[in-house]
């Protein structure tokens, strides 16, 4: 088994939206591979792409063209229902704008990851409220999103994208609703857990300050995947 | 667990959409209600009549008021299906006088110790030919109660009949029944026509064994043979009346499912946001499914819970002379009928929104 077997492989990835006139190529000719243990961050300008290669990367959008294997899975050739359940055991995320349900509490909204997954227990109770204290916010786990500040509801969001041990952790701009210090604070977290727990960790953002807590820069402009960079 | 998180968030909401419910089968159950409070003001009698079919003289185009049958045709209705399997009643429309007060009846001879005979539910059965039963809906609208006497008055004279008892057996044609013996209701609906009078108005047959119609029409000329609900169906207006009555349940039904429906649509589409979360985190179509069907489903039994017991209070306060019978149909026509119709329509929404695209929880789409 190759060391790509357990990692992130994308060739050629494409997207195209609209046909005709009104056709948007979001995404071209992206390729990038990440590996255990890696943390890689996509920057660019809006409008850039970031956000739709991220969504292929984890399998919420269908690529037009190319291919996307983790851990020796092919994406694309799952079904609907494959691949929400690769959603939901493999792939972690942290969504730009929270994307907490407003009517459950902090620790409500880390365990949906268990709920959806049938595993909704004593352990993962338990799990909710270990990560709730390792990210700080322990005393806040039974306040609802619409009573927690910015940076709380991103530690939220980030326990949730972590609840199920996921393989693949995929971060869409964590810093664009909070200020400078919280958006490292939470960038570093999620450095240091792709590091501790040997997961692939890809961070899209426009926000070139969280660059110092990346092994790898992958620039993106008009849809293309430019000259990667190391940082490290 | 989150299904009911959501409804307990939303308590408003969710509150208003289950008093929706709750009413919608207190109307449903109200018109079940009243639709066989009426009919058993219309021919509760002749249902609570302990037959499976009933004999009337072929000219009578199966009317109580015109059938007449003959002793000769009891005896031979007897004959055929066994005497014990058979019972008599004569029908008349009657004007009952207590302390001045007049008083219409449907008035029922019966044979007694036959299957005609009325159950009593309180007081004694009649044991001698100056004895009658009322019927409970007489009791409840008059001071008439058992101990009371009660007279009845045909061309030649007045009969005195001291009430020994009363029965369950409701009205016919809107009017309270009474029950005495069928010889003495022979004296009174034929005065002065003596052996020669008519025995009975019908017969009832209750197990007379296979083809009994074929058996006993072949057997005993001039008769007709026809169940009981057919005979019902036989009293004037009773088809029509439960036409409109049907009529009204479906339409009730079918607007009330429209608005449940499309309450639970807006209430889901409403959501879709959140289950574009659901699924962008790897939320299947059935985890979705489920958890708004278990919604529907709260809401529905919550409603019904609360349209039933408002319905039986409405039955205990409303005047008694209103004919409204909250019986386990109605219940079940209202209840379960509004729960489908909420399933229906959770269905349907469920069926719209988990086609959510999950990307638009990234605000993509």
């Amino acid at each position: 088994m190759s060391e790509d077997d357990q990692g992130l492989v994308a060739r050629s990835l494409a997207k195209v939206y609209g046909s005709g006139e009104t056709t948007v190529e979001a995404v071209r000719d992206a390729s990038l591979t990440v590996h255990p243990g890696e943390f890689v961050a996509v920057v660019g300008p809006s409008g850039s792409g970031k956000t739709t290669l991220l969504a292929m990367l984890g399998g919420l959008v269908t690529p037009s063209r190319g291919h996307v294997v983790v851990a020796g899975t092919e994406i694309a050739q799952l079904s609907e229902a494959e691949r929400a359940r690769f959603r939901r055991e493999r792939v972690g995320f942290v969504f730009q704008g929270f994307n907490l349900v407003p009517y459950l509490t902090a620790e409500q909204n880390i365990l949906t990851i268990a709920s959806i997954s049938g595993k909704l227990n004593g352990e993962a109770r338990r799990r909710a409220r270990q990560l709730l204290q390792e990210l700080g916010i322990g005393e806040r786990s039974h306040h609802l999103p619409g009573k927690l500040s910015g940076g709380e509801r991103q530690r939220v969001a980030i326990g949730r994208a972590l609840m199920n041990d996921p393989l693949l952790v995929l971060v869409d701009e964590p810093t664009s609703n909070l200020d400078s210090e919280q958006g490292s604070a939470v960038v570093r977290s999620l450095a240091d857990e792709v590091k501790v727990r040997n997961k692939i960790g890809i961070v899209v953002t426009h926000d070139r300050r969280m660059l110092t807590y990346v092994d790898r820069v992958l620039e993106m402009a008009d849809g293309r995947l430019l000259s990667p960079q190391e940082t490290h | 667990m989150l299904a009911l998180q959501e409804i307990r968030r939303k308590r408003l909401q969710f509150g208003l959409i289950t008093l929706i419910v709750g009413l919608v089968v207190y109307l449903l159950v109200m018109i079940a209600a009243l639709g066989t409070g009426l009919m058993s003001a219309m021919s509760g009698a002749v249902d609570s009549f302990e037959a499976d079919f009933l004999v009337f003289s072929a000219d009578s185009n199966n009317s109580f008021l015109r059938s007449e049958l003959t002793g000769d045709q009891r005896d031979a209705v007897a004959g055929v299906v066994g005497a014990e399997k058979t019972g008599a009643v004569g029908y008349m429309v009657a004007t009952a006088q207590q302390s001045g007060k007049n008083e219409d009846v449907a008035l029922f001879g019966f044979q007694p110790g036959s299957i005609a005979e009325p159950v009593v539910t309180s007081g004694r059965p009649v044991q001698g030919l100056d004895e009658i039963l009322i019927d409970g809906s007489l009791s409840r609208t008059s001071s008439l109660r058992p101990g009371d006497s009660i007279v009845i008055r045909n061309a030649l004279r007045d009969y005195e009949f001291k009430v020994v008892g009363e029965v369950d057996n409701g009205q016919f044609l809107g009017l309270p029944s009474a029950y005495l013996s069928i010889d003495r209701w022979r004296e009174v609906r034929y005065a002065g026509q003596g052996k020669d009078a008519p025995a009975a108005s019908v017969l009832l047959i209750r197990d007379g064994g296979a083809d009994v119609k074929g058996r006993v029409e072949a057997a005993v000329g001039n008769t007709s043979v026809v169940t009981k609900s057919a005979a019902i169906a036989s009293i004037g207006g009773v088809k029509q009346q439960q036409q409109v009555v049907m009529t009204i349940e479906l339409f009730g039904f079918v607007v009330g499912a429209l608005v449940i429906g499309s309450f639970f649509f807006v209430l889901t589409m409403q959501r879709s946001y959140e289950i574009a979360i659901f699924k962008a985190i790897g939320a299947s179509n059935w985890w979705v499914f489920g958890q708004l069907i278990r919604q529907v489903m709260v809401v529905a039994l919550a409603g019904v819970a609360m349209g039933v017991p408002l319905a039986l209070l409405t039955a205990a306060v409303i005047p008694s002379d209103i004919p409204l019978e909250v019986t386990v149909s109605a219940f079940l026509t209202g209840g379960i009928s509004i729960t489908i119709a909420a399933l229906i329509g959770g269905v349907f929404s469920a069926r719209q929104v988990v086609r959510v695209n999950p990307l638009s929880a990234l605000g993509q789409v």
